[in-house]
């Protein structure tokens, strides 16, 4: 049954991208995915074509779910200048509340993948210029409502405040004192003030 | 009479920091390792033990020896502000620079610290002291008066290093110079000069 079928490959795909996400691309061999995902190295090759196929599917699989959490974190927040904080909050949560140490999907594959592979790197790229495009959109609302001051350059804090998230990522990898996340976070409020 | 060493310790390690930068550990292997050193596997197991071993050597090598271009001549500048900006504009670098990546610990920091205690130590020490050094060049920079007074320099540090990272990565990612761009004009602006 199709519907059932959608559902199977939802779930396969969810164990993979956890597998991926947290081992990497190279360290994670078609047995691991044969063991992670409960379907045969068949139905793997039939559905996705190769390990790499699957990779590629894993990550746009994460994409939907960091779309989804990107605006159920709008949703929760009183204004745009508070979603900015939030979305740098839940990073900070991921760590101090969820105990996540395995940092961000997209950019452990852009460290271990981009810079060799270029469909990959397109991948990445695109899912950053997608970040960037949101805080700057959150910005310019931020103007709009009179939050965010007019002196405030929304593309080029946007920018700042991508390379300050992916930085704020990278930190909650290793075992930080949670005061470093909060400055931090604290930069990225100054920046829009 | 024991063999005559036909290696330094530092050459071994040196030579195998370009292979892990390169691939990542998991990756390589230490017969790749010998083969790029010139030497046969049992002498490198002799003299490093294992490759997780020769791993943390070459990334506290790393820490202790290379860092990011420009790091380590924050402590002495004679203009700590200008200094600081030099580091960002080192990492953007002018093209030619090897698209591996910058820097080992990040690299590293990706792949292996949610599980390995051992090298989490290393990285988050070496995050430390670049946070460190961020901190005093921006305390100097600020007696000196190259920077306005009442910048807040923990938080300043902080956010160098973690924009530091961030622009690391987007380096690796290959985006446009202009993102890459707008970093460094951020610093700037974190680093006011007094009016």
């Amino acid at each position: 049954m199709p519907r059932k079928k959608q559902f199977e490959i939802d779930d396969a795909l969810t164990k993979a991208m956890r597998e991926f996400w947290g081992r990497g691309y190279h360290p994670t061999s078609m047995q691991d995915l044969v063991d992670c995902m409960g379907i045969g190295r068949g139905s793997i090759y039939d559905t996705f074509g190769s390990k790499r196929g699957l990779f590629l599917r894993t990550l746009d699989h994460y994409l939907k779910i960091y779309l989804a959490t990107f605006q159920e974190t709008l949703a929760k927040s009183t204004s745009p200048a508070d979603s900015i904080m939030n979305v740098f909050e839940g990073a900070i949560a991921a760590l101090v509340v969820e105990g996540s140490r395995d940092g961000c999907f997209i950019i452990n594959t852009a460290v271990e993948l981009a810079a060799h592979d270029d469909e990959v790197a397109e991948v990445v790229t695109a899912m950053f210029r997608q970040t960037e495009q949101a805080f700057r959109a959150l910005i310019e609302q931020g103007q709009e409502e009179g939050e965010v001051p007019r002196t405030v350059d929304s593309v080029l804090t946007a920018r700042s405040l991508l390379s300050l998230y992916i930085g704020l990522r990278i930190l909650t990898r290793s075992n930080p004192d949670v005061s470093v996340l909060q400055a931090i976070k604290n930069q990225a409020g100054d920046l829009i003030s | 009479m024991p063999r005559k060493k036909t290696f330094t310790i530092e050459f071994a390690l040196d030579k195998a920091m370009e292979l892990f930068w390169e691939r990542g550990y998991q990756s390589t292997s230490m017969r790749e390792i010998a083969d790029h050193l010139g030497l046969s596997r049992s002498s490198i197991y002799a003299t490093f033990g294992d490759k997780h071993t020769l791993f943390v050597e070459t990334l506290r090598r790393y820490g202790s020896e290379c860092r990011a271009p420009g790091l380590s001549e924050l402590a002495n500048a004679e203009a700590p502000r200008s200094a600081l900006i030099r580091v960002f504009e080192l990492a953007i670098g002018t093209g030619e620079v090897p698209k591996h990546g910058h820097c080992l610990l990040i690299n590293t920091a990706m792949q292996l610290m949610s599980t390995d205690p051992e090298v989490t130590q290393v990285v988050e020490s070496a995050f430390l002291d670049m946070e460190a050094s961020f901190r005093r060049a921006v305390e100097r920079a600020a007696s000196q008066g190259e920077v306005a007074g009442g910048v807040n320099t923990t938080q300043t540090a902080r956010a160098l290093l973690s924009l530091y990272l961030g622009l690391c990565v987007l380096i690796r990612s290959g985006v446009r110079e202009s993102v890459l761009r707008a970093t460094v004009d951020q610093v700037e602006t974190m680093l006011p000069a007094p009016d």
